[in-house]
């Protein structure tokens, strides 16, 4: 009798801890997904301000500085190595030049953050002073979830060909457009195209 | 190199074209190779053949290769094999591998590459030889893979030639593998060796002895060890370069102080002379179709290297800018030249395009010297210097590898890179 | 554009499986050594002078200390048998260039010694490039020792 409630006591306690386990740990796992999207609303948020800052350009430097640092913060958070000193430049300049549109600047900033992740996975084979480049056409899900590519134009390389398909298959998924507004993202990447060159050494 | 990277963005959401996104950089960290145990592999040596095939794929650091502890699976057949398994891992490539025992002596390896990124086997390959050929056998199969995986020629079973200088008045001309093993001694002498040149067919070297008190030219046959110097008026003949037709030798003779190039005809024993200026000119460098030659020169005042079509005589200046350009040699494709690039007493290794006028230095170290590319035109081995101490180091072309070769007792120079063998 | 869809619908990927098929066999083979040392040498005139004129970097051209230090030189050229002139260079620089460049500055102590009167046909010239250093470090007071032409009276 008591053999039996001891046994029972402790599959329940057992049962418990691994309930709670698996519900932490699942918790833990959601968490991540949730932080990991909601920074870059942050973002998206921003580009109103934009707006009306266009007839005003040295304010609207001053304002804009929070939207570079929550860039950066995007960037970290997506865990992408930092912006190096040109980027930085150059996404100041995307978004302070007034005649961007809102749409252009939100594009621009998924292109940048696409690119270093594609970079940031494909194993250029080491080819000698060729300078050749492959097309690949890439069908997104909203999700970011890659549905399908194919390959469009080839290098004639079939090293360099493979070298590309591997670093797309092995992504699976692009995060990066998430959170874009659904218009521009129909309009620009639910299906696009990514050009790898290989420009000699 | 990055700004342009970053002007390449193409955008494009008004007007009807489908958006571009341009990849041009590429990942910075190594493509990762894993090479699992070859089943019955342990019966055939000391040694294994993976891991030979490993230290080989390794060798210049082209790759990173995961150890055997870490691997979830050890397939040996297309069967066992489950892709999520190196997917994990984030291994890019995986050669597997079963030995067959046909005798107690002969060996049936069958072997093969998978790309995991494309979910693919990207090669079969099979090889029989000796048990007490395992390093050439693990040679040819690492080849194999290598061009599997880049695309280019695998180097591993080429040989390096160089000058060892083990004190003073000791001088010895050495062949070993490219990987600094098996090191076979050629020729010892009291006086200074130089400049050691490779024959296409790999069964001949040309070098440089003062052996009779004066530089000559020396052509060694490498399986009987024959020597024998080449016939000129000249009491200094120096740089010799086979041409890859085999048909001549391209050297430098100083007729009374004036060092010119000519070519030695390998048939008829004939010379002719190419070059005519009282200046210094030498360090010839044939063009891999053998119908040009670089070589350097300091007719404009400075060391400067010029590129001579051996038909029509014709010399066009290649470097422009800096104060000491010398010794280049071109790579595989025709169009690039390696040359040595001193600035303010600094000499650094630098690669050249013959049409850009830039120069890219490639090597930190300070006396850099005597490059010499692999057949596949992705790998510089060069010599440098450390205190007192001469090395070789080299690197590969997309910078990110850099490595050195084992010290030897002495100062080691003058890296010559054999061609591949037929 | 046309031929953009028409090679979307012809483009192929995990449908054909490229895979390259390989058959070897192995050779193996052997060096020879060779070796044969002649080693020629000479009796060597004492003379109380120093025997080494230097030069500049990546130069072959005699300063006027060096020509006066030459000068000394002349009496004793003419009476001697003959002359071994070598030259050399410090190790900046590529080897096969340097051995010509050593060659350069023994013919200018050569030109020199026959302006002077010397006899042409009793002067021999050599040069040994960067190869026989007489300082092995890698700083300017080794590289001035290096940057010599040695004359040797027999």
């Amino acid at each position: 009798m008591t053999n039996f409630s001891i046994g029972f006591v402790s599959s329940i306690v057992i049962h418990t801890l691994l309930f709670l386990f698996l519900t932490i740990d699942l918790t833990l796992k959601s968490n991540k997904k949730e932080n990991f999207s909601s920074v870059p609303i942050k973002f998206i948020s921003l580009p109103e301000e934009i707006k009306t800052i266009t007839s005003m350009p040295q304010k609207a430097i001053k304002k804009l500085e929070p939207t570079v640092q929550s860039l950066l913060e995007v960037n970290e958070i997506l865990n992408k190595p930092e912006l190096d000193i040109f980027a930085q430049e150059n996404l100041n300049a995307d978004i302070t030049a007034s005649n961007l549109s809102k749409e252009n600047k939100e594009v621009q900033l998924r292109i940048n953050l696409i690119q270093k992740r594609i970079n940031s996975v494909w194993k250029k084979p080491p080819l000698i002073n060729q300078d050749i480049q492959v097309e690949i056409t890439i069908n997104l899900a909203p999700s970011g979830e890659i549905l399908s590519f194919k390959l469009l134009n080839s290098s004639k390389n079939k090293v360099f060909d493979d070298s590309a398909l591997a670093a797309i298959s092995n992504i699976s998924f692009l995060p990066e457009v998430i959170n874009l507004d659904r218009r521009y993202f129909e309009k620009n990447f639910r299906s696009f195209n990514l050009v790898f060159k290989s420009m000699g050494n | 190199m990055r700004i342009l990277f970053l002007f390449f963005l193409i955008l494009s959401p008004l007007s009807e074209s489908k958006l571009k996104i341009e990849i041009t950089q590429g990942s910075e960290t190594l493509p990762k190779i894993a090479i699992v145990p070859f089943q019955n592999e342990i019966l055939s040596g000391r040694e294994t053949i993976s891991s030979l095939v490993e230290a080989n794929m390794t060798l210049f650091g082209e790759f990173n290769s995961i150890k055997k502890t870490e691997m979830l699976s050890y397939p040996n057949s297309e069967e066992n094999f489950f892709y999520r398994d190196w997917r994990l891992l984030e291994v890019d490539y995986v050669v597997i591998g079963r030995v067959d025992n046909t005798d107690l002596t002969n060996l049936d390896i069958n072997y093969l590459v998978f790309d995991i990124g494309l979910k693919k086997i990207i090669l079969k390959g099979d090889i029989s030889g000796n048990l007490n050929e395992l390093e050439q056998i693990s040679k040819i199969i690492s080849n194999r893979a290598y061009q599997s995986i880049t695309g280019l020629d695998g180097v591993f079973n080429t040989k390096l030639a160089y000058i060892l200088n083990p004190n003073k008045n000791s001088y010895k001309i050495y062949i070993s593998d490219i990987d600094g093993s098996n090191e076979q001694l050629l020729f010892k002498s009291l006086s200074p060796l130089m400049s050691p040149s490779w024959s296409a067919d790999r069964k001949k070297l040309a070098y440089v002895s003062f052996e009779r008190g004066y530089p000559e030219i020396y052509i060694q046959d490498l399986l009987t060890g024959n020597r024998s110097s080449i016939d000129t008026l000249g009491m200094s003949n120096s740089a010799p370069v086979w041409s890859p037709d085999s048909k001549y030798i391209a050297f430098v003779m100083s007729m009374s102080g004036n060092p010119d190039i000519y070519l030695y005809n390998l048939r008829n024993k004939k010379i002719s002379r190419l070059t005519r200026h009282y200046g210094i000119d030498t360090e010839p460098a044939w063009s891999p179709n053998s119908k040009k030659l670089l070589f350097t020169s300091n007719r404009s005042g400075s060391p400067q290297i010029y590129e001579l079509i051996v038909s029509t005589g014709r010399i066009k200046r290649v470097t422009l800018d800096g104060d000491y350009n010398a010794r280049a040699r071109y790579f595989p494709n025709g169009k690039d030249i390696v040359l040595v690039h001193g600035n303010d007493g600094v000499f650094h290794i630098a690669t050249k395009n013959l049409k850009s006028r830039f120069i890219n230095s490639i090597s930190k170290t300070s006396l850099d010297e005597s490059p010499t590319i692999s057949p596949n035109g992705n790998i510089i081995i060069y010599a440098t210097k450390k205190k007192t101490q001469g090395f070789l180091a080299g690197l590969t072309l997309n910078g990110k590898s850099k490595f050195t070769l084992p010290v030897q007792e002495g100062s080691v120079r003058e890296p010559a890179w054999s061609p591949l063998a037929n | 554009m046309k031929n953009q869809y028409a090679a979307l619908i012809f483009a192929t990927f995990f449908v054909i499986s490229c895979t390259t098929t390989v058959s070897d066999k192995v050779t193996s083979s052997d060096y020879a050594s060779a070796e044969s040392d002649v080693y020629v040498s000479a009796e060597k005139l004492d003379i109380n002078l120093s025997d080494k004129i230097y030069f500049n970097f990546d130069k072959a051209s005699l300063t006027d200390s060096s020509k006066e230090l030459i000068s000394e030189y002349i009496d004793f050229a003419k009476n001697a048998k003959a002359i071994r002139l070598e030259g050399h260079c410090d190790e900046r620089g590529t080897r096969e260039y340097n051995l010509a460049l050593g060659e350069k500055r023994a013919i200018e102590v050569k030109n020199y010694l026959i302006i002077k009167g010397v006899s042409s046909s009793k002067i021999k010239v050599i040069s040994y490039g960067e190869e026989k250093p007489i300082e092995l470090g890698s700083d300017e007071s080794s590289w001035k020792e290096n940057r010599r032409v040695e004359i040797s009276l027999f």
